[in-house]
């Protein structure tokens, strides 16, 4: 749902997108309650607000949208209107997921258990040049993406390493299957299962069939049905 | 014939402050109090709300007429409970819970 775009010349022209419309429609009554701002558009969805990007100066994005990652709006921001800033107002908890925006070009990020008045604050701080994080939360931040990208690339090679008997010994064992089931079902002794099962843990650098169960599932390598 | 009274009580204090800001704003014969979902049960005895608007809807809750159990479990669906009648409502706007207060308020004053 797109709510009409009017941005004013002599205000700071704010973007909303928020997926939970009554909440979004309720802090834009909160905006345009400040003289300083208008808002100019809203969105529930990253399509939506790509359209809305010109003319933006600060867009308050939250990071779990139906369509993707904020992140990618923030990207799509930086690239149309590189002089607008980007806030980030989410209910995640997970550091890796605020890194990810900051990388993408966040100016500031804050949790939705925030006071409106801090929301509000923080916008006209951004706006006014400040920084809301400090060179060394930005620069944590990024080696944090850093880090979990290369833990992907690492996964990735793990992966890569096993067999094609070994991904169907790691799917019965997603299926449910003991020892014996696994066995059973791939036509193989129940030592040979061990000796595949044996061969995973390795490949995968984990230490029991729970622990390749999850990497597997995490990593897309099982379907759990 | 007393104010109509909202209660808030959302998890996520920017959804009940936004929420409770914008209802003063637009509706500024309504007496809007917010409360953390701890001191839901407490609030609703002492200020008997005519619409209760939280995120986790209790039995004390459930036992008011009119309430909207808004997002929860962080979902995109929502409950009202229009003076006792009950649906569920995908993607709710402000305007819903404008009506169900402008509902509310009418009832009580005819």
């Amino acid at each position: 749902m797109i709510v009409e775009t009017r941005v004013a010349e002599d205000t700071t022209n704010v973007l909303l997108v928020e997926d939970h419309a009554s909440f979004r429609q309720a802090l834009a009554v909160v905006f345009d309650r400040e003289q300083e701002f208008t808002v100019a558009a809203q969105a529930g969805s990253i399509s939506e607000a790509r359209e809305l990007l010109e003319g933006i100066d600060v867009a308050v994005i939250d990071l779990g949208l139906p369509d993707g990652d904020g992140a990618e709006l923030i990207e799509a921001l930086a690239s149309v209107n590189p002089k607008a800033i980007a806030m980030v107002l989410s209910a995640s908890l997970e550091p890796a997921h605020f890194a990810r925006a900051v990388e993408a070009g966040a100016s500031g990020m804050l949790h939705k258990s925030a006071s409106i008045e801090e929301i509000v604050d923080a916008a006209r701080r951004l706006r006014a040049g400040e920084a809301l994080l400090s060179p060394n939360e930005v620069i944590e931040m990024l080696r944090m993406v850093s880090r979990k990208r290369q833990q992907e690339r690492d996964a990735q090679i793990s992966i890569e390493k096993l067999t094609r008997r070994e991904r169907e010994v790691l799917q019965a064992l997603a299926g449910g299957l003991d020892s014996k089931e696994i066995a059973r079902q791939l036509h193989i002794t129940v030592e040979t299962e061990r000796t595949h099962m044996v061969n995973i843990l390795t490949k995968l650098g984990v230490h029991s069939r729970l622990q390749a169960l999850v990497f597997a599932a995490r990593h897309g390598v099982v379907e759990i049905r | 014939m007393g104010r109509m009274r909202v209660l808030i009580a959302n998890e996520l204090r920017s959804y009940r402050e936004a929420l409770a800001e914008a209802l003063r704003h637009l509706r500024p014969e309504a007496e809007v109090v917010t409360a953390e979902p701890e001191g839901l049960e407490s609030r609703v005895s002492r200020f008997a709300p005519h619409v209760v608007v939280c995120d986790r809807a209790t039995g004390t809750v459930h036992a008011l007429p009119s309430w909207i159990e808004l997002y929860p479990g962080y979902g995109s669906r929502s409950v009202v409970s229009a003076r006792g009648e009950r649906r569920e409502v995908a993607e709710i706007q402000l305007s819903d819970l404008l009506d169900l207060v402008d509902q509310v308020d009418l009832a009580q004053q005819s």
